[in-house]
């Protein structure tokens, strides 16, 4: 293990994301299976009062675990002057078999996460807890995940060693390895890849605008959000970190969290996260449109939330396009 | 200051003003060598050069653009693949190729150097071929880092450079 203060950090706030999700998580399930807001039973009234510590502590918790993704990456980054071959966060997620794993569940849980608190959102506005069952059932399904993330976690930095030679980002993320999904998508055909993001984009702002002027074509939008999200994860590594870079050969997704590049991945990925989780949340919403005390809130939410997805899918874009125009990367 | 001591002075002076044209002449002619910035970084992995001082390699052609690597290994992938890495470049336009003395830390030719492989020195990018100037220096250098062979630079081929990294 290496002492640095971002790791300890990092583990700090694992420990405190799992150890509060399984607390809750056990009252959740309590909910889940005895919650019966007709009765006036000693058991119902406790887990009324309880549900307002445990969505209190889970509002935090669940922002922690939103934070510490970034914190994961920034950790990665942080610690790569201190490993042979490692010049940014790739090298140092592949020192041993547990970083890549840890940052992928922990992506899909930054997900799980902005869905729970947009729903836990939504029931807050209403007086008879409408979605309550439905929170906390998704609380259940979410815990073993953040619990796997975190023994990944712990994995990952208790086992880091020193003196391991790791593969540069140069390397793991080369069009002409030929194993490993990064050398796979870094093979794409860069001008196709553009193409691709350009239109997915497209259609999901034209999309979200059209679903918060008429409210319709709720789930369409946030299918097209979704999968607009993964075509530009794999474009930023096809092709618009080869104009960012000016490099033709360096794919890294991970370079541009660098001072260097003024920190501009921060702001790529946060845009691309937020409108991931504000796009997909549209959906998780819509199904409860019809339940009496959401009537009027849940419309109105869901056209924040779409929103809120195409500004940030724009801001995205915008920053991308700006990057390719001010580019001296000759292809 | 005796009479004797200042007319030395004088004479030192009025040949040292003699010769100052002539130095400063000297000066403008030699010609101007790139100097590493916080921007360059290496055309093959994209590390920021400045940062590893003691293992830039440097390539210039002869259509006046130099690029700095962070260690010898990336300066002949590029050196065995010019277009590949700088697009509309190609290798025949290489001019001169300098490494760092890894005794010296100064740049020396890189077709006269000796470069010893295998060693238990570790470049920015893993393991690396080390370059010296003279024979002498690889073969301490050999013996004290447990170092395999010693290679001059025609000796070098893509092979030997893209095995460097799968060694462990």
């Amino acid at each position: 293990m290496i002492l640095h203060p971002t790791v300890i950090a990092n583990l700090l706030a694992s420990l405190t994301v799992s150890g509060m999700i399984l607390y809750s998580a056990y009252y959740g399930l309590q909910i889940v299976r005895h919650w019966d807001l007709s009765s006036g039973s000693e058991l119902q009234l406790t887990l009324e009062r309880r549900t307002y510590l445990i969505s209190t502590i889970l509002s935090y918790v669940f922002g922690l675990e939103l934070l510490s993704l970034f914190l994961y990456v920034f950790t990665a980054d942080s610690l790569c002057p201190l490993f042979v071959g490692a010049m940014c966060a790739a090298g140092t997620l592949n020192v041993n078999g547990f970083g890549y794993p840890a940052l992928l569940l922990k992506m899909f849980d930054f997900f799980l996460a902005g869905l729970w608190l947009i729903l836990n959102h939504a029931d807050n506005q209403a007086w008879d807890y409408p979605l309550i069952r439905k929170k906390y059932l998704l609380l259940v399904v979410i815990a073993p995940f953040i619990v796997g993330e975190m023994v990944l976690q712990c994995a990952y930095f208790l086992k880091m060693k020193a003196n391991v030679i790791t593969s540069c980002c140069g390397s793991l993320f080369s069009s002409e390895r030929v194993e490993g999904l990064g050398s796979e998508i870094a093979a794409l055909s860069p001008q196709t890849m553009l193409w691709m993001f350009y239109v997915s984009v497209a259609v999901t702002i034209v999309a979200g605008i059209h679903f918060y002027l008429r409210q319709r074509g709720g789930y369409l939008f946030s299918a097209l959000a979704i999968i607009t999200f993964f075509v530009s994860i794999v474009a930023i590594i096809s092709v618009i970190s080869l104009y960012i870079y000016e490099l033709p050969t360096h794919h890294c997704p991970f370079c541009v969290l660098q001072k260097e590049y003024h920190y501009v991945g921060y702001l790529l990925y946060l845009a691309l996260f937020g409108a991931l989780v504000s796009g997909g949340g549209v959906s998780a919403l819509i199904p409860f449109r019809t339940i009496e005390s959401l009537r009027t809130v849940i419309p109105a939410l869901v056209r924040k939330l779409a929103l809120a997805s195409v500004v940030l899918y724009s801001l995205f874009t915008a920053t991308v396009t700006y990057r390719i125009a001010v580019s001296h990367l000759i292809m | 200051m005796s009479n004797r001591s200042r007319r030395e002075f004088l004479r030192r002076l009025t040949a040292a003003a003699a010769l100052a044209p002539i130095l400063i002449a000297d000066l403008q002619a030699a010609p101007e060598r790139p100097v590493i910035t916080k921007k360059d970084r290496c055309p093959v992995c994209g590390m920021f050069v400045y940062k590893y001082p003691k293992w830039v390699a440097e390539i210039v052609l002869a259509d006046g653009s130099y690029y700095f690597y962070d260690g010898v290994k990336d300066m002949f992938k590029h050196y065995f693949d010019v277009p590949k890495f700088t697009r509309g470049k190609s290798a025949d336009q290489i001019r001169e190729i300098y490494v760092t003395d890894y005794y010296e830390v100064e740049l020396i030719d890189a077709r006269s150097a000796f470069y010893v492989i295998g060693s238990d020195v570790l470049g920015p990018m893993g393991h690396e071929l080390l370059p010296f100037k003279d024979r002498e220096s690889a073969q301490e250098f050999l013996q004290d880092h447990h170092g395999q062979t010693i290679v001059r630079f025609g000796e070098v081929t893509r092979k030997l450079v893209y095995s460097l990294d799968r060694r462990s």
